[in-house]
């Protein structure tokens, strides 16, 4: 019954004439970044997260939360009519998705991908919505050696599961984890690595570092591979799917939308991870395995579900427990805290008019979304036809707005600049930068989780064994590193014998 | 596009970055141990850094040594230096410079006209009125709809 009330009040939020505004520009905007390739929800977040400061935090966080699953929905117009994905969750979907278009399917493969998404994303939202707060009740009673552990388990799960090599994952982490003492010190007033500077006594902008890891370092990239896009263009008339294209692709968007739940709570690259998992399975279960990369609806329903399904639910750990799960839920993370919104347990409590006016919104972008775009795709293909020679500068003048707009200081241009030559150096060295800027943003709250323990114990680091919960997230932890060690030396044993196998 | 581009083996860019992540780490190491440390009930600033530049420099050497010791497996190249990249870099660099002096009209405009010219090699002209209209878009936008102050420079007169 409190959830019905909740909820209620949620959407009292979420249909304010202006929410509603800004929910429709988040998703069209999602939209247009997810369908451009090399500009994917992080880049639309970070692009648009400085012109949120003068927004309500309410209307910010429903229209940066509509980009992100607009992106994811996006993505997919790309893959299907171009076969170059939009973002990195809708690879997976080039396979089968392009090969319909070339049939003269591209109108079944853009409705059940939007369907699928629909679907995922709405079943993904009511997952949040009742588990968040059960989570969350039981996250009140643990102490700083559980949030320490937590988010230990955390990083060390994001590592392992980063789409570059373990040890370039890890050596992200460690480095924006050093990247967020950078400032003063929080417990202390002790000035770290500011060499008197005092535009860094706050801390590296988050902002500026995002807009150049992720804007900026994606538009480098971009500059030198540009090519003439030729997009297939479905007609309105032809995006009526037949009964037994829904017919066939119930069942994937059923197990899409499972998987992507599940994945969407796991830190690191879960809804790409999603994509690829529902892919496999589709297949493995299909009575004709050897048709999928020709063309199987399946093989759209199935992955476009999943990455969809990951939204509502990776927003679990990051409302509950303050840790952003995959890359772009931390520049939501990051908007809150601009807002003066502390993620975390005491969200639900302290603010339940953000809480639940997210999730009304998120019911209410994921209809909009199917709502607009279908109609809107072939805007969305025009949008292809723009030179990229004219698209980048004008993205990089957008950023630097963008970052501008934060203090009025050059300073924050100069920084993005920098990020931005890093983020692409680090990109070409097969780098995965998205750790770096979840670690950046969890430094500080591990720190004070692990100092704090430390005074509680008197010193004693026993604490984080003898501490129930704390103890079960490092059990956790163990079991994981065993598991990954298991898997490397059989993967070991395997190679060797393979090399020493004369046939 | 103007394409110019600097090839480069995968290893010999990793040899470069690695010693000096090495560098930076052992000036950061230097810092850190002229904070705080504090005692073991109460640490100080400096403890968190410091555990965390161990790891990371440890990681560092590491991946140097696998790095000289496996020669052979150096079969990737890296293209890089693309004239496109230096262009949108330097552009970035000039705003950074130029922004409160000039104004978002002029340094936008200039740095919209350059690229639009050199990225599609459009006529001047082409290019010079795509840039004007461009900017002009972008200043009403922000300014005006979303109510973003920019900065004017010399046309603050106007």
């Amino acid at each position: 019954m409190d959830t019905i009330l909740s909820l209620a009040n949620g959407f009292s939020v979420a249909l304010e004439p202006w929410n509603i505004f800004y929910c429709v520009v988040g998703v069209l905007w999602g939209t247009i970044v997810g369908v451009l390739p090399g500009l994917g929800p992080m880049a639309g977040l970070a692009l648009l997260l400085p012109l949120t400061f003068k927004l309500d935090p309410n209307s910010a966080i429903i229209m940066l939360a509509g980009i992100f699953y607009g992106a994811m929905y996006g993505g997919s117009t790309t893959s299907i009519l171009v076969r170059i994905p939009g973002e990195a969750a809708s690879v997976i979907t080039c396979i089968d998705g392009h090969e319909m278009a070339k049939k003269g399917r591209a109108g079944p493969a853009l409705v059940v991908s939007a369907l699928g998404s629909w679907f995922g994303g709405t079943v993904s939202v009511l997952v949040l919505m009742l588990f968040a707060p059960l989570l969350s009740e039981l996250m009140l009673t643990v102490g700083p050696p559980a949030t320490f552990s937590l988010m230990v388990v955390a990083l060390i799960l994001m590592g392992l599961v980063g789409s570059s090599s373990t040890l370039k994952t890890f050596t992200m982490i460690v480095a924006g984890l050093l990247l967020g003492t950078v400032g003063l010190d929080a417990m202390s007033g002790v000035a770290r690595f500011t060499y008197g500077s005092l535009h860094v006594m706050d801390g590296m902008s988050f902002v500026a570092m995002a807009l150049g890891l992720f804007g900026i370092s994606e538009i480098l990239l971009n500059l030198e591979k540009v090519a003439d896009l030729r997009p297939i263009k479905p007609t309105f008339k032809s995006l009526t799917p037949t009964l037994k294209d829904l017919k066939d692709s119930a069942p994937a968007v059923g197990r899409g939308t499972v998987i992507g739940c599940l994945f969407g709570i796991v830190p690191g690259i879960s809804h790409v991870i999603s994509t690829f998992v529902s892919y496999a399975l589709e297949k493995k279960l299909s009575k004709f395995p050897e048709e999928f990369g020709k063309g199987r609806i399946e093989g759209v329903a199935g992955p476009e579900t999943a990455n969809n399904a990951t939204t509502g639910t990776s927003m679990i750990p990051l409302l509950v427990l303050g840790i952003p799960s995959i890359p772009a839920t931390a520049i939501l993370l990051s908007a809150l805290m601009i807002h003066g919104i502390e993620p975390g347990p005491q969200l639900i409590n302290d603010h339940p008019e953000v809480f639940w006016g997210l999730i009304a919104s998120m019911y209410i972008g994921n209809v909009i979304l199917v709502i607009l775009n279908l109609p809107l795709v072939g805007l969305f293909v025009n949008l292809l036809r723009i030179p990229y020679g004219y698209l980048a500068p004008v993205v990089i003048v957008i950023s630097v707005i963008g970052v501008y707009t934060v203090n009025a200081s050059a300073y924050e241009i100069w920084l993005m600049a920098i990020f931005g030559a890093l983020g692409y150096l680090l990109r070409k060295m097969k780098f995965d930068v998205a750790p770096l800027l979840l670690a950046v943003i969890l430094g500080d709250r591990i720190e004070l989780a692990f100092r704090r323990s430390l005074t509680i114990s008197d010193g004693d680091f026993s604490i984080f064994i003898e501490s129930a919960s704390s103890a079960v997230f490092l059990c956790v932890l163990v079991i994981i590193i065993v598991l990954q060690l298991t898997a490397w030396l059989l993967g070991y044993r395997k190679k060797n014998f393979a090399d020493e196998d004369p046939n | 596009m103007i394409h110019m581009k600097l090839t480069l083996r995968a290893r010999h860019l990793e040899l470069s970055f690695w010693p000096l992540i090495v560098v930076g780490l052992a000036h950061l190491f230097y810092e850190t141990i002229h904070m705080p440390m504090g005692k073991i009930n109460l640490p100080g600033a400096g403890v968190f850094p410091l555990a965390l530049i161990i790891p990371m420099a440890l990681m560092a050497i590491y991946r140097v040594t696998w790095l000289l010791t496996h020669k052979d497996e150096d079969t990737e190249s890296i293209v890089l230096g693309d004239k496109n990249i230096f262009l949108a870099l330097a552009g970035l660099v000039g705003i950074a410079l130029l922004l409160d002096l000039l104004g978002f009209v002029i340094t936008m405009g200039v740095f919209l006209f350059v690229t639009f010219k050199v990225f599609t090699e459009s006529s001047w002209l082409k290019s010079a009125l795509r840039a004007a209209l461009t900017v002009i878009g972008l200043y009403v936008f922000f300014e005006y709809l979303i109510g973003v102050t920019l900065p004017m420079g010399p046309l603050i007169a106007l």
